[in-house]
């Protein structure tokens, strides 16, 4: 049954993916208003004052996209709705659509006012190439606009309302706190049934973030995170994904969006077509997609094409459809590899016995690298350029065992925290990665065992390190979100001195140190080679903010 | 020598042949044009669809979608100007005389940069498509698209003219003479319809008709609200059921071939628009015979009434020109006509009137070409007809009087035709006894 239940819901999204797609013509700018009201669905929700006003303000900050013109609403007005909400809500909570009967009677119709104010010139915006070949518009100019492009606008207001469906705020015992919430946006429609304006339902998008640092950071780095999700999943909203008809395909596509409506550089593209099926039926066809890799000023010269470059599909002509795929554009890159290492020979004091390395070893440690690739391109203007922040676990292959006794269970492993940057060129489908990236790693042998009491005693020592690693990759795009691909690299770190000891019981630390003496101990050497293959995903949203959590992890570490 | 030379022309010929096959256009694969908007009586913008075909064979084409884009693109092209031709309610080419002689010339026409040197405006972005269809798999596509046109009917209709499929106006100017029109508000009966000219919507209306007219080289007559109408008293005595039409009297008396009535009225839409809706009617002067109507509308919009009303104008007239043009080309073979009123005093006894009559009648047949005369009302006291006069003999309606009172002279002693009113479209007698 829950097996079911996953099959419908993956069904479902993929349907609404599906439809989202098939949209005809080029994106007409929609007219949005704000409701600055932070709706709590439970009781459970405590966020104070000041809580409530800087989500706001950040939700709004990332919702208010240039594809976006806007109604404001009075501060009255929106009084007068909370008032309304607060009357209907009595004891119990607010349905949807009691909401929506809420918004005819206390926002609409100041909405209302602001379209008989704005529209006149907001039509003229939205009036197209053809319109303007018309007896009207060459004759009465600019005051020469039809009822469809005032239709246009009237038809495209929105009005959105944040909602909170929980909220904690939690605090570690080193003072570190973790914010967490889940909640969303309802998107109301302004529709007309005849001469009454009527507002509908038109989406609800929800998801949940989590924020981690300091006391005060966490919540900041939370509706952060929040913000940027409601983004990309207000983008995703069929009624306002940017699409246009492609006019110029030769080895890249020009389409009319670009700054106005706030296309991205660097961003995918999907591309499609109309086919009739062999039942007669029009279906939408995906025919590939394509990177964004010049927006067009369109504020300035209206006309002006923004060029896409393709990545994977067939043959692209003129009236087929580009359509935004919007992400957050943070990569995960889940990259299992081998790295080799070195250790010379020398006396490892473990607490419980002593390491004798007898000869210098080289051992492979398969492993992986976990990292978190910002696209960087929109600030940098280099396409596909990103920024890199991950961490590392690898587990050398020494064996320990002609060294210790046998009740004695010893263990390696390498870890650590890197930066960097990665350049991708795609060849099509194809695409060379470079990547350099800086950091630290932190080799640790650890003395484990059990003594007749039941007790568990570790001893670790750890020797740290910093340097850089270059690689060199080849990945295949297999669809708009995910790479699949193969990298080669050398790790070049310096051989370090800096010698760490723990000891801990049960897992209660007793002690850590750093060892002043190190005569005798051997060199590791993390310098090597490394081979892998790589998997790159690009989420629509994430629950959390990559950099921090990285930056926490590290903290800790050093703590 | 001799052979070698013939071979080299019959070569020659079979090569100009190919090549200008090869050239030559063919007629579009679709017929699918919506009429947005008579942007002027010059311009029309459309929605033309337009279909490419791709079939095994074709395989020289590497990209087959993009050889059946550009092919449907230019279907669609084609479709547009064919639209203007053959296609409209009121296209072009009428009779079946112009449709033969456009057959003709087709494979020309249709030539693809012909076409586009009728095309003043191209959308970039499609209104529908491109929609691709498979009739049979890897064998055979189909691809169908619609976009918009805005398309010279003045362009295409100077093409025809120069391949003599039409006659140009200066021509028919020049050889029958382009009817004359009077333009006037339709009034209620018994209303002066130059009375209403004070409003200023239809005032503006009637600048807007009379300036579309004269752009399209018509000679228009504009009624003077001093117009005297008590001349007419005759008229209207002998003219059951239009004794109260004003419009008619004055087309009459200032002696327009064809007049032509509009009304105005203006209607709130959606969102604080307003909508104007013309309805135009033209009627031949000489029997205020209804020769075509039609209602224009602008789009609800938010612009001046008087743009509004010129907008609706500018859909309703082209396509009534185009019916008068019809009316007058085929009216015109048989020779420019007349109104003729006689009116018979009761001073004369009962067979003067007869004798009055036959000479009259005479006089007619005289002057009329191919002795085409239509009786409307003939009594003791009143003669009403119409005829046609052959326009080389009769350029102006004065020598038409002279020879029809002279001949009327000759045949009736007792008495002579007495003017009471002539222009280009009326003759208006009494008998006076000598």
């Amino acid at each position: 049954m829950r097996l079911f239940k996953g099959t419908f819901i993956v069904l479902l999204i993929l349907l609404v993916a599906a439809s989202s797609f098939a949209q005809k013509g080029k994106y007409q700018r929609k007219s949005i208003s704000y409701l600055s009201v932070l709706l709590q669905s439970s009781d459970d929700v405590n966020l104070s004052g000041s809580q409530q006003a800087e989500l706001l303000s950040s939700i709004r900050k990332y919702i208010e996209l240039d594809r976006f013109d806007y109604n404001p609403l009075s501060k009255e007005i929106v009084a007068d709705f909370v008032n309304a909400a607060h009357q209907k809500r009595g004891g119990g909570a607010l349905s949807m659509d009691d909401i929506a009967g809420l918004m005819e009677s206390t926002l609409v119709p100041q909405i209302v006012k602001i379209l008989e104010a704005t529209g006149d010139t907001r039509a003229i915006e939205a009036m197209n190439p053809s319109q303007r070949q018309g007896f009207l518009a060459s004759k009465a100019k600019e005051i020469g606009f039809s009822v469809d492009d005032l239709e246009k606008v009237w038809n495209a207001a929105y009005i959105y309302v944040p909602v909170v469906s929980e909220f904690s705020m939690k605090t570690d015992k080193d003072g570190n706190e973790t914010a967490k919430m889940k909640g969303g946006v309802i998107w109301y429609h302004i529709t007309w049934k005849g001469n009454t304006p009527v507002v509908e339902l038109v989406s609800k998008k929800t998801t949940s973030a989590t924020g981690m640092g300091d006391p005060g950071e966490a919540f900041d780095d939370m509706k952060m995170v929040f913000g940027k999700n409601i983004q990309t999943l207000t983008r995703d909203i069929k009624d306002f994904t940017l699409h246009a008809q492609i006019r110029e395909s030769n080895g890249k596509i020009g389409f009319n969006l670009g700054k106005k409506e706030g296309l991205g550089f660097d961003e995918v593209v999907l591309v499609g077509e109309w086919v009739v099926d062999s039942k007669g039926k029009e279906k939408f066809s995906k025919r590939g997609y394509g990177r964004v890799g010049k927006v067009a000023d369109n504020k300035a010269k209206p006309d002006a094409l923004s060029y896409a470059w393709k990545i994977k599909g067939g043959s692209w002509d003129r009236g087929m459809t580009v359509v935004e795929h919007p992400r957050l554009g943070i990569d995960i890159a889940f990259k299992p590899a081998v790295f080799t290492q070195k250790m010379t020979t020398g006396m490892l004091n473990a607490g419980a016995s002593t390491i004798d390395i007898t000869e210098d070893e080289s051992v492979l440690a398969p492993g992986l690298d976990l990292d978190f690739h910002t696209n960087i391109a929109k600030v940098t203007m280099v396409p596909q350029l990103f920024f890199t922040l991950g961490g590392h676990l690898s587990f050398p292959l020494y064996d320990f065992a002609d060294y210790t006794d046998e009740d004695l269970t010893t263990s390696a492993m390498t870890y650590g925290f890197h930066g960097g940057l990665l350049k991708r060129t795609y060849m099509g489908p194809l695409a060379l990665d470079l990547e350099a990236k800086f950091g630290f790693r932190y080799f640790s042998i650890t003395q484990s065992y059990e003594d007749s009491y039941g007790d568990e005693y570790d001893y670790e020592l750890t020797n740290s390190t910093g340097g850089l690693q270059a690689s060199i990759g080849l990945n295949y795009s297999v669809n708009p979100d995910v790479n699949f691909g193969a990298y080669v690299g050398y790790g070049l770190y310096a051989v370090s001195e800096k010698w760490k000891e723990k000891f801990s019981i049960n897992d209660e630390e007793q002690y850590s140190n750093d060892i002043e003496d190190i005569t005798g101990m051997p060199e590791v050497h993390l310098s090597g080679a490394v081979i892998g293959i790589y998997f790159h995903w690009s989420p629509m949203t994430l629950g959390y903010n990559p950099a921090a959590a990285i930056e926490r992890a590290a903290k800790k570490n050093k703590k | 020598m001799m052979r070698t030379y013939r071979m080299f022309i019959a070569a020659f010929s079979v090569l100009t042949l190919l090549i200008s096959v090869g050239y030559a256009g063919t007629a579009p694969r679709s017929n699918q044009v919506l009429l947005i908007e008579n942007v002027s009586p010059a311009e029309v913008l459309v929605q033309a669809t337009g279909i490419g075909v791709w079939q095994k064979g074709d395989s020289k084409f590497k990209n087959h979608k993009n050889h059946m884009l550009l092919q449907a693109e230019d279907d669609a092209r084609k479709a547009a100007a064919w639209f203007i031709v053959l296609g409209d309610s009121d296209p072009l080419l009428s009779t079946a005389a112009e449709k033969n002689a456009f057959s003709a010339v087709e494979g020309e026409f249709y030539e693809i940069n012909n076409i586009k040197s009728y095309i003043n405006w191209e959308a970039t972005d499609f209104d529908k498509g491109p929609l691709t269809k498979t009739i049979e798999k890897k064998k055979k596509y189909e691809l169908t698209i619609a976009k918009r046109f805005k398309i010279s009917r003045e362009k295409i209709r100077n093409f025809l003219i120069t391949k003599n499929v039409l006659t140009s106006k200066a021509e028919l100017a020049e050889t029958i003479g382009l009817p004359s029109l009077m333009v006037l508000p339709a009034a209620a009966k018994g209303q002066n319809p130059l009375d209403l000219l004070n409003d200023p919507n239809l005032s503006h209306a009637a600048k807007s008709l009379e300036s579309a007219l004269t752009a399209q080289m018509y000679e228009v007559i504009v009624p003077e609200a001093s117009l005297n109408l008590a001349e007419l008293s005759m008229a209207q005595m002998s003219i059951k059921d239009v004794e109260e039409d004003y419009s008619y009297q004055i087309a009459l008396s200032i002696g327009s071939d064809i007049y032509i009535t509009y009304e105005v009225s203006l209607e709130a839409a959606k969102f604080g628009t307003k909508k104007a809706i013309v309805s135009v009617r033209a009627y031949e002067t000489t029997t205020a015979r209804l020769l075509g109507t039609e209602t224009g509308y602008s789009p609800a919009a938010k612009a001046p009434d008087q743009a509004l009303i010129e907008n609706a104008i500018q859909d309703a007239i082209t396509k009534v020109l185009q019916r008068v043009t019809n009316y007058w080309k085929s009216d015109i073979k048989r020779g420019i006509q007349y109104k003729v009123i006689v009116s018979i005093p009761t001073d004369f006894d009962g067979s003067e009137i007869t004798d009055i009559q036959d000479a009259f009648f005479e006089a007619v047949e005289e002057v009329a070409k191919n002795d085409q005369i239509k009786e409307n009302i003939v009594t003791d006291q009143t003669i009403d007809i119409q005829l046609w006069v052959d326009p080389d003999k009769y350029k102006r309606s004065s020598k038409l009087d002279r020879k029809m009172r002279r001949t009327f002279e000759d045949a009736f002693e007792d008495g002579v035709l007495k003017k009471i009113n002539v222009n280009r479209k009326l003759l208006m007698y009494t008998i006076e006894a000598n």
